[in-house]
């Protein structure tokens, strides 16, 4: 999913995560049944953000069971994401309305 | 830190168990929609994509990811080489010799020449004087010397001293200290400042002006404890008080780096010297100005060079020259050639380290690059391949220079101990930090091109699987770079052969005088202790009298010189006359040399009377003079006629001086040193009478010099015990040394031994790494075509033509090193003839010589891997394919 801006798939996943702790898997599949197929993430660039966001504290990790058993890596939210999750949808929607003026506008 | 806990176990563990767990989710979802598990699992491999790539993208997430990887491709290539033990030895001990060899010899021919003189005018400093075959070291006349200051323009200051001499600290502790003698400008015309204290006035360095004196550094640490208060106080110098106004800089040395004290005003009475016939001989040095080179100074003095031979005698014009050279030269003069033949051996051996180091690198590159093609094909990036190669060139890069920086410290130490005295600044040599920092770089450097190789010919990866192709450049580029080793080896055993053999002539030619059981004890009588010549030579009488005594003692001499190196009296043949001769006329005759002997002096060192007698014990007391003549020298001044009975008189002025008769004449003994031509000699009898007993030599303060030659078969370090004991109960303070004669005569070799030494060392050198060279490409090439040496088995060729086959490749390179190496070395070998004694730069029999030496190594290193090559299994090894 190379077509996703950085600061886009992080967003993503932040929003993903505050809603319940997941694993990788689930945060891909989770963004792909919610965009519709629309956004489809790859293993290549989910995991490197999701260990760039715990790095700078957004996000926080620990293993535990899945529901099929297994043991797998779990990531929530922290203060620090829910903050960062604020700032950066505020930015966002000023951002796609600003697009939006401008495209209507031709 | 965030990133411990990355560290704290494996980095990829963690994260391939939660890849995993990603891809088992994949799996199970493709199962769920239907597929048969093997199937679902192919799928998800393709969705899923590169794991590794995966892994080090999320990995370099991390601060300090870099530093991961390092290490663990410094862990790998760690592994590589320990896996390759007998390449990362053989490559770790080529740099190792490589920069430690170079870099200790470099530290030393470095303080020859190029490093900078502790003067501040430094590079236009020059020493200015005349030269005669007589005097080889330039020197000038007061008389000119002073007109010379007036007159001349190429310089902005023009100064001159007057050399060093034994001078005693007369206090409370005496010393024996060097005192140098110099002009009040001296010291501001070469730009040397003071640490404490003021220079010289002028009105201080004329005769009967207060004595003043600078002390050098180590004077003031040692005596003073750097006291403050030094200025004005006084010492006592050889009786005289001197008041102290200054203190020289640690770095001080005289142009002569002869060792100094103390520095005196030389106090020349210039009126005196301005009167014709003064004959004060003084050391001219000038600085020159900005822009003038010394042979326009020499051109800019011809006008004071034609007055001062106006001035000379007659019979020197002809011969003397001027000579006008950079300071430099003049510390350096014959060490000059050493250093630059060494450093030419340095480059050999670097060139050499290079080529081996490289040459063993590619081939670890031809054998690496199927598992880098395997790897790439498997996923790894190119980084990640690149990153890992320069990881182990870099591993063995640190080794080599670790162990060669260790090896230059102890190189360079050895060198210190084993140099003599005559090569310049050598106790001063140390490790030179530009010099090893340059030798690191080129280790690195190189490890770095070499060691990436199979990186650059990515283009052959795919094709490295199935062919050999790549290879073949390679070998091309290692038979090149051997042959080039091979023949520089052969210019460096040609020379150390050369200089070995120089050592040898000089040790072993014949000298015309005993070495053999024979001792020398030399005392120096000063002027404070033995101010007449009688308490003089009544001391020596005694002594003498005492040493005759020791059992075991066969006979003992007294002379105020020894040969055949070291102190002695010269004078020119032009001005000996023979009675009943006209006075010769012009030339200077060349050189003669002289000494005060006893009787004995002839038959301690063995040294025939081949016609006439020797002196005998009566002349000695008597008021007779008469002279022993060298054969040279009767052969000189009496071609074809009995010298016996005739008279000559040995002085420049006729009237005054008596004649001598001569009673015989005695064999020639080499009287110049070791390497010089032999000079003509004469003999006058030391005899018990005052006007024998004055100062000797110049530079004595003057004191005399006499040397006792015992002959005996005792053990000279007992010996010089007894004589010491001896000698003390006359008188305990005469400082006395002791030399055995082959020591002395050893001493005069030093010089071409050292240079022998270092110069086999490279040598040495050079061929181990050649022949490692040689073996290594031929293993190479014998484990690349073992298929093909098999193949021809099977097909029926007998060992001999397999060994044909491949000691052809190792024989083709030796003969081209050979022949490339021995036109070398004759070319090479002409420009250190002024090295060689004995033996001419051409030497048919030292060029075989190093060639055989040469083709044995290459013979031992093709051993191996010929018989490697005979053992193969045509069986087993088609079967690899």
């Amino acid at each position: 999913m190379g077509d996703l801006l950085q600061g886009t798939l992080d967003l993503l996943i932040l929003k993903t995560l505050a809603l319940d702790s997941m694993h990788g898997w689930g945060i891909a599949q989770r963004i792909q049944q919610v965009s519709k197929d629309a956004l489809q993430v790859g293993q290549g660039s989910l995991y490197p953000a999701l260990h760039r966001l715990e790095l700078s504290g957004l996000i926080s990790s620990g293993w535990a069971t899945s529901d099929n058993n297994r043991r797998a890596k779990y990531y929530s939210i922290t203060a620090a994401g829910r903050k960062r999750l604020k700032s950066e949808l505020a930015d966002w929607k000023r951002t796609s309305q600003a697009i939006a003026l401008v495209l209507q506008e031709g | 830190m965030k990133f411990r806990h990355l560290f704290s176990q494996p980095k990829s563990g963690i994260l391939s168990d939660e890849l995993k767990f990603h891809f088992e989710q994949l799996v199970q979802q493709k199962i769920e929609a239907g597929a048969s598990e093997g199937e679902a699992r192919r799928q998800a491999r393709v969705e899923f994509g590169n794991m590794e790539k995966a892994i080090d993208d999320t990995a370099s997430q991390y601060p300090g990811w870099w530093w991961e990887v390092l290490r663990q491709d410094l862990r790998y290539g760690l592994r590589g080489l320990r896996r390759n033990l007998i390449f990362a030895s053989a490559a770790v001990i080529t740099l190792a010799l490589g920069i430690g060899a170079t870099t200790a010899v470099f530290s030393v021919i470095d303080r020859i020449l190029f490093r900078s003189l502790p003067y501040a005018h430094d590079e236009r400093l020059v020493s200015v004087g005349l030269v005669a075959p007589i005097m080889p070291q330039e020197f000038m006349l007061g008389n000119s010397y002073y007109v010379w200051k007036e007159s001349q323009t190429p310089f902005e200051a023009f100064t001159s001293w007057s050399g060093v001499n034994r001078c005693d600290l007369s206090e409370a502790n005496p010393a024996h200290l060097a005192c140098a003698n110099v002009e009040a400008d001296f010291l501001p015309t070469l730009g040397i400042g003071l640490v404490r204290g003021r220079n010289f006035l002028p009105e201080e360095d004329v005769p009967n002006a207060p004595h003043v004196a600078l002390i050098s550094y180590g004077l003031w640490s040692s005596r003073f404890g750097k006291a403050e208060d030094v200025l004005g106080k006084t010492i006592s110098i050889d009786g005289d008080m001197n008041r102290i106004i200054g203190v020289l800089p640690p770095t001080f040395e005289l142009p002569s780096l002869e060792h100094a004290d103390i520095v005196v005003p030389q106090r020349v009475d210039q009126a005196a010297q301005r009167r014709p016939g003064a004959t004060r001989i003084m050391n001219a040095m000038g600085c020159l100005k900005p822009g003038v080179t010394a042979a326009q100074a020499a051109q800019m003095l011809q006008p004071q060079f034609e007055q001062a031979l106006s001035l000379a005698p007659p019979r020197f014009r002809a011969e003397v020259r001027l000579r006008v050279r950079s300071l430099r030269d003049y510390q350096v003069h014959d060490a000059r050639l050493t250093a630059w033949v060494l450093l030419g051996a340095v480059f050999a051996v670097l060139l050499i380290t290079g080529a081996n180091v490289s040459g063993l690198l590619l081939a670890r590159a031809a054998e690496r690059d199927l598992e880098f093609a395997i790897r790439k094909s498997l996923g790894a990036s190119r980084w990640r391949l690149l990153s890992q190669m320069l990881a182990e060139a870099l591993l063995l890069s640190a080794f080599g220079i670790l162990m060669g920086w260790l090896l230059s410290e102890a190189l360079l130490r050895f060198f210190v101990r084993i140099a003599p005295q005559s090569i310049p600044y050598i106790d001063r040599a140390h490790l030179d930090g530009r010099v090893l920092g340059f030798a690191i770089v080129v280790a690195i450097l190189s490890g770095l091109a070499f060691g990436s190789a199979p990186f650059w010919s990515r283009d052959l990866l795919g094709k490295r699987i199935f062919g050999n192709r790549a290879g073949a450049s390679r070998v091309r580029a290692r038979q090149i770079l051997l042959v080039s080793q091979l023949s520089v080896t052969l210019i460096l055993l040609t020379a150390a052969g050369l200089l070995l053999r120089t050592a040898r002539n000089l040790q072993n030619q014949a000298l015309g005088i005993r070495t053999g059981q024979v001792v020398t004890a030399t005392v120096h009588l000063n002027r404070q202790q033995y101010p007449h010549a009688l308490q003089r030579m009544q001391f020596v009488a005694r002594v003498e009298e005492r040493l005759k005594q020791i059992p075991g003692v066969n006979s003992v001499a007294v002379s105020d010189s020894v040969p055949p190196g070291g102190l002695r009296h010269d004078r020119i043949i032009g001005v000996i006359a023979v009675e009943g001769r006209p006075k010769p006329e012009g030339g200077t005759g060349g050189n003669v040399v002289w000494r005060l002997v006893t009787p004995e002096y002839f038959s301690v060192l063995g040294i025939p009377i081949r016609r006439g007698s020797g002196f005998t014990e009566q002349q000695r007391n008597s008021n007779d003079h008469v002279v022993i003549l060298s054969e040279a020298m009767a052969a000189r001044l009496f071609p074809g006629e009995d010298p016996i009975g005739k008279h000559l008189n040995l002085s420049e002025r006729p009237d005054n001086n008596p004649w001598y008769s001569v009673v015989g004449v005695a064999a020639n003994a080499k009287n110049s040193g070791l390497v010089t031509e032999n000079e003509p000699e004469y003999y006058k009898l030391w005899r018990n009478r005052e006007e024998d007993w004055y100062s000797n030599f110049a530079g004595l303060g003057g004191g005399l010099l006499a040397n006792f030659i015992l002959n005996t078969p005792t053990n000279p370090e007992v010996l010089a015990s007894v004589i010491r004991s001896e000698i003390g109960t006359i008188d305990n303070a005469v400082p006395i040394e002791f030399e055995t004669m082959r020591q002395h005569v050893s001493s005069l070799a030093e010089r071409p031994r050292f240079q022998a030494a270092l110069l086999s060392l490279f040598a040495a050198l050079a061929i181990v790494l050649a022949a490692t060279g040689l073996y290594g490409l031929l293993a190479f090439i014998v484990s690349r075509r073992t298929q093909e040496i098999a193949v021809r088995m099977a097909l029926g060729a007998g060992k001999q033509d397999i060994v044909a086959l491949i000691s052809r490749d190792g024989a083709r390179m030796v003969g081209w090193g050979i022949l490339l190496g021995a036109a070398g070395a004759l070319a090479i070998s002409r420009t250190y003839r002024a090295l060689l004694f004995g033996v001419s730069a051409g030497d048919w029999s030292t060029l075989l010589s190093a060639t055989f030496v040469l083709l044995l190594a290459g013979a031992l290193a093709m051993w191996v891997p010929l018989r490697r090559a005979m053992s193969v299994d045509p069986m087993r090894a088609l079967r690899c394919e």
